[in-house]
């Protein structure tokens, strides 16, 4: 069933794909095939291979439990909102958080998880900023 | 002679202080790498690589540095395998069949002994193979044309979806939808932009370090929620690291064998170091397995995929440095390095820059010998390593990712497109489509289409014309056997594909 909808979408994309490329219009002649043959050729190729998917489909895969759907969730907001702390909080702090969060999505306890953000976070900074001389920003607690 | 010559000049280049440095670093952070379960080579790679970039390194000195990961992680990923039963990736799964079963009969010392000297023996050899045909096929590689380069590209991915993954219909899907994010940004022929969708930040096309990256990394972490509570691993006493004289010279001849296949599954373009351990394995239990002990912990069991991966692995750097065609996963991630270096591999790679070439050679050489003694005497340092639980080693992984990326680009526009691609890079690798292609598309897709549209230019517009001359109806006569031989031939047994990880992180 799995290979039927990834079938049935990646078909989607292909029809998307190519009638997208019918857009790309140049006024000159560059070269015989210009710059749309390429993206429906792969489009083409795609809707093929996709059409095989959905007429021949193998055993579904085994997709991961509710809980763990929600934790890998909480895993990309988490990093999504560790990339819009950076700036605002610095990055000691904003690291300690997500290192220590993610931690404890991993099974970690909360002391294990607290040391873990705290000791990752100090050693990555001397690390990127001081060893390797790459700027991040340093927020509140350094005074930067 | 000239090789001598060069490969002296080589070593004047590996000689040089920061190059020996960085070499023994590689070889040591590979090691780790490889030894961490869930962790293989093209991740590690693909994680240093921004770190690389920072260093402000010359280019040699770059390469050096991440070949030598490259290698480590070769040598590594046997540690895990033997000791856990968990492949640390796609090549190594082939060490677990007699490596564990050893392990578990308080062998495992004898087969990290066999294994490290196997390792040894297949990169050695394969550095030596390197040296030899690289030069060889770079000569070949200077008469290919837009047609013939064209038809190597197809070729490269005909061989891939043919031998690795489980279903190649989805394989050859992984590829397109690589070549298909290759198009986004200005079209080469015109420069109109495609697929931008009004993005300034698309124009350039989508950052191959990014994607890799995301679809490595992030990925990564995502599949590792999901074994979190598949059980406690059971480890087994090591023993003494030392192998019988007897061992070791009684798989001796396996493991040139083994180094030879290896290597040549290495050179093909696509195909790589799983291929390679597999091969090898398969031959070996063939010819040498008369009472039926492979499988039950037999040390030639050990030896061959052990030197056929490490083999592989050097010979997968053949069409790389030549042709600009990786022949897996790390390769692909090496050329995605040299590329964002400025740096085009191919034939005048040897002309242009040889300190690239010769030194890398060299640094090969020395790394190895390193790599023996790291892997040898201070085993026990990697094997402890075993014991770092998933909730320190994961955060921190993908936290030297994320850095990373942030440093080259400095922009939360590329971190966003990271964790995209690590949310697209899970979904991929749940559906069973295969990584490695996506990123070869991704790589290739631009070459592809610019030597199509340049082939179809000279000979106006007539589509014969890309198989018009000897050289390149060979290319397509390979392409198509590539494709369909192994069909025939090569039938994976049922047991060694139900182990396979899902994701290839070759």
């Amino acid at each position: 069933m799995t290979d039927r909808i990834t079938g049935v979408f990646l078909l989607a994309l292909a029809v998307a794909f190519g009638l997208h490329a019918r857009g790309f219009k140049t006024n000159f002649i560059t070269d015989p095939l210009g710059p749309q043959a390429w993206p429906m050729m792969l489009a083409a190729f795609l809707a093929l291979f996709s059409i095989y998917l959905i007429a021949r489909p193998q055993p579904g895969s085994v997709w991961p439990k509710r809980v763990v759907l929600l934790r890998q969730l909480v895993l990309v907001a988490a990093l999504v909102g560790y990339a819009l702390l950076l700036d605002p909080i610095g990055f000691v702090a904003a690291t300690v958080l997500v290192v220590a969060f993610m931690a404890l999505l991993m099974g970690a306890r909360w002391w294990q998880a607290g040391v873990t953000g705290v000791a990752s976070s100090v050693a990555l900074y001397l690390l990127f900023n001081s060893l390797l001389g790459l700027p991040l920003p340093a927020g509140a607690l350094f005074g930067g | 002679m000239e090789t001598l010559h060069l490969l002296g000049q080589g070593f004047g280049v590996a000689f040089q202080p920061i190059n020996i440095g960085l070499a023994l670093l590689g070889a040591f952070a590979g090691t780790i790498v490889g030894a961490l379960p869930g962790l293989g080579p093209a991740n590690g790679v693909a994680i240093l690589i921004p770190v690389s970039f920072t260093l402000g390194l010359r280019p040699e000195s770059a390469l050096i540095l991440l070949a030598s990961v490259y290698y480590g992680a070769m040598y590594g990923g046997r540690i895990s395998s033997i000791l856990l039963n968990i492949p640390g990736d796609e090549p190594a799964v082939m060490t677990t069949l007699d490596g564990y079963p050893m392990a578990k009969q308080g062998r495992g010392g004898s087969a990290l002994a066999i294994s490290a000297v196997a390792s040894f023996v297949g990169a050695t050899l394969a550095t030596v193979g390197l040296m030899l045909f690289a030069p060889l096929l770079a000569k070949l590689a200077i008469r290919f044309g837009p047609a013939e380069y064209f038809a190597l590209y197809v070729m490269a991915f005909s061989t891939l979806s043919s031998l690795t993954g489980k279903n190649p219909v989805k394989t050859l899907i992984g590829a397109v939808l690589g070549l298909m994010l290759a198009t986004v940004g200005l079209d080469p022929g015109s420069s109109i932009p495609r697929y931008t969708f009004g993005q300034m930040k698309f124009f350039e096309g989508i950052d191959f370090i990014v994607a890799i990256v995301g679809l490595f990394a992030i990925s990564e972490a995502l599949v590792f929620l999901e074994t979190l509570h598949a059980g406690e691993f059971v480890r087994y006493k090591v023993g003494r690291v030392a192998a019988r004289i007897r061992d070791i010279m009684g798989s001796l001849m396996t493991m040139l064998r083994a180094s030879v296949i290896g290597f040549v599954s290495g050179v093909l373009p696509g195909a790589g170091a799983s291929l390679g351990s597999f091969v090898a394995y398969t031959v070996e239990k063939r010819l040498v397995d008369r009472d039926n002990t492979f499988g039950t912990g037999d040390p030639r069991g050990v030896a061959a995929p052990e030197a056929g991966n490490n083999a592989a692995a050097g010979g997968a750097l053949v069409p790389m440095l030549t042709l600009g065609v990786p022949g897996s996963g790390t390769t692909a991630v090496l050329l995605a390095m040299l590329m964002s270096l400025n740096i085009t591999p191919g034939p005048l790679l040897f002309t242009q820059h040889p300190e690239v070439v010769w030194g890398l050679i060299a640094s090969l050489y020395l790394g190895n010998i390193v790599l023996l003694v790291l892997n040898l005497p201070l085993v026990g340092f990697f094997v402890r390593l075993l014991s770092v639980p998933g909730w320190i080693l994961m955060p921190v992984v993908t936290m030297v990712g994320f850095l990373g990326v942030y440093s080259i680009s400095h922009s939360i526009f590329d971190i966003f497109l990271m964790i995209g691609f690590g949310v697209g890079g899970y979904l991929l690798r749940k559906l069973d489509i295969p990584l490695v292609p996506v990123i070869l598309g991704l790589l290739l897709g631009d070459d592809m289409e610019v030597n199509l549209r340049r082939a179809l230019n000279l000979g106006n517009g007539n589509w014969l014309t890309l198989w018009h001359s000897p050289l390149s109806i060979s290319l397509w006569v390979l392409a198509l056997l590539g494709l369909v031989l192994p069909l025939i031939f090569l039938r994976r047994p049922q047991h060694v594909a139900d182990t396979e990880p899902e994701g290839m992180t070759e």
